[in-house]
């Protein structure tokens, strides 16, 4: 199932895939490291709702999350699609993820989102994303990867009243994520790579 | 020829080409499948399920320096998780002859199970993981994936492995369990910047890791069978 918006006559695509799931890692005063320990009701883990971000909900977000600056065309076909990617596929992909053949294609992956806790830095909504733009060839002519992450002090809510606000936190956190990945990309494409 | 059977999607894999796959068949265990007969030797893969990231700095640990690091070491461990994921680690692994770094037979088949295990369990458990009647049984569990960073010795990361070989019982014949560690050039990236290449370098140490493992693991099994 696909979710399509744009009129698509620049004949320009912008692919873009979910993750698939809220993960989560932890670390506390004594214990942690276990991945996804929190959704999993590990003890001593902290206890978050139960999917809280589902892939239908990040379609919609990433449905309505602006795009200007990860394709500099008017009237581009959005394509949101709705099953996540395997990630060592992703990383191991050398063309395109999608059947499409448009000559002006990018694409977008959000490769994790995870929700990160410990007793000094706090909670944080954290998410790895890949850029990937062709033109008409079969390998990629730009790639950009890069993580961002937005503070959160209301998620995991406390109790049953305070779960609304909470996950309008989350949805928050996760639109302004995708917000500073673009600029991160902007940013990169203006300066040259950096060798540590 | 090596054979992969992976818990979830039970695929085999020839020559590095999948051959056959079927959701259903792998529910009574292993030995249920056509291609990991009872007769055949099985070398069972778990993923590890618990990433830790340590800095130090000149203050040498304790609760001011972790303080001070918290919030680097808490997204380096989300990367961990995102980069090392279970099919990463898998995949990592697939491209490494296990048979022989490890020193099975080359018909072994090799099953892959996607969720990792209970970590807690890992060192109370001293049966067979998984429901396998396999008369030549074997077992590759990671155990933890660790990220460190010290004042003098720079960054590495450091895969912790076992080995536990069952033979026709539920009784562990040898076992080695280890680590492997190397060091890192560009992970951890920088929030907003390019970190494509130092993940990827997560997994290509994360196999040196396993290599330098296993050359271990050949050596000591070696020196106790006498061989």
């Amino acid at each position: 199932m696909l979710a399509v918006d744009g009129s698509g006559s620049s004949g320009c695509e912008f692919h873009i895939w979910p993750a698939e799931k809220l993960g989560s890692v932890f670390y506390g005063w004594v214990h942690g490291g276990i991945v996804d320990g929190a959704q999993t009701g590990r003890a001593g883990y902290p206890q978050i709702p139960a999917n809280p971000l589902p892939r239908s909900l990040q379609v919609k977000l990433l449905e309505e999350v602006p795009i200007d600056s990860f394709v500099a065309a008017a009237r581009i076909k959005r394509v949101v699609h709705a099953e996540a990617l395997n990630s060592a596929a992703v990383r191991g992909a050398t063309g395109r993820l999608s059947d499409s053949t448009a000559p002006c294609y990018s694409e977008l992956i959000v490769e994790s989102v995870k929700f990160q806790q410990d007793p000094f830095s706090g909670s944080w909504l954290n998410m790895l994303f890949r850029y990937r733009r062709f033109g008409s060839g079969a390998a990629p002519t730009q790639l950009f990867g890069s993580f961002a992450k937005t503070k959160l002090t209301r998620f995991p809510p406390a109790d049953e009243a305070a779960r609304d606000a909470a996950e309008a936190e989350l949805r928050y956190a996760f639109t302004a994520n995708v917000a500073q990945f673009s600029g991160a990309l902007v940013a990169s494409a203006s300066k040259p790579s950096k060798k540590k | 020829m090596i054979r992969f059977l992976t818990k979830a999607m039970v695929v085999a894999w020839v020559g590095g080409l999948p051959v056959m796959a079927s959701a259903q068949s792998m529910a009574g265990g292993v030995a249920a499948t056509g291609s990991a007969a009872a007769s055949t030797c099985e070398l069972h893969v778990w993923p590890a399920e618990r990433m830790a990231s340590i800095t130090t700095g000149w203050l040498g640990g304790g609760l001011i320096d972790a303080a001070v690091h918290a919030n680097r070491d808490a997204s380096n461990r989300a990367l961990l998780a995102s980069a090392l994921d279970s099919p990463s680690q898998l995949e990592a692994l697939k491209g490494i002859d296990l048979l022989k770094a490890l020193g099975r037979k080359p018909e072994t088949v090799i099953v892959v199970h996607e969720k990792p295990l209970d970590r807690p369990t890992m060192n109370k458990v001293k049966t067979r993981r998984a429901e396998s009647q396999s008369p030549c049984y074997s077992e590759l569990i990671v155990a933890d994936v660790l990220y460190q960073k010290a004042a003098i010795y720079g960054r590495s990361l450091r895969t912790l492995f076992m080995f536990r070989e069952f033979g026709n019982d539920q009784k562990i014949d040898s076992e080695y369990k280890a680590w492997g560690g190397n060091g890192l050039k560009l992970f951890p990236p920088n929030e907003g910047e390019d970190s494509i290449a130092a993940l990827d370098e997560l997994a290509s140490v994360f196999r040196l890791n396993f290599e330098e493992y296993s050359n271990n693991q050949r050596k000591s099994l070696g020196a106790k069978s006498g061989s």
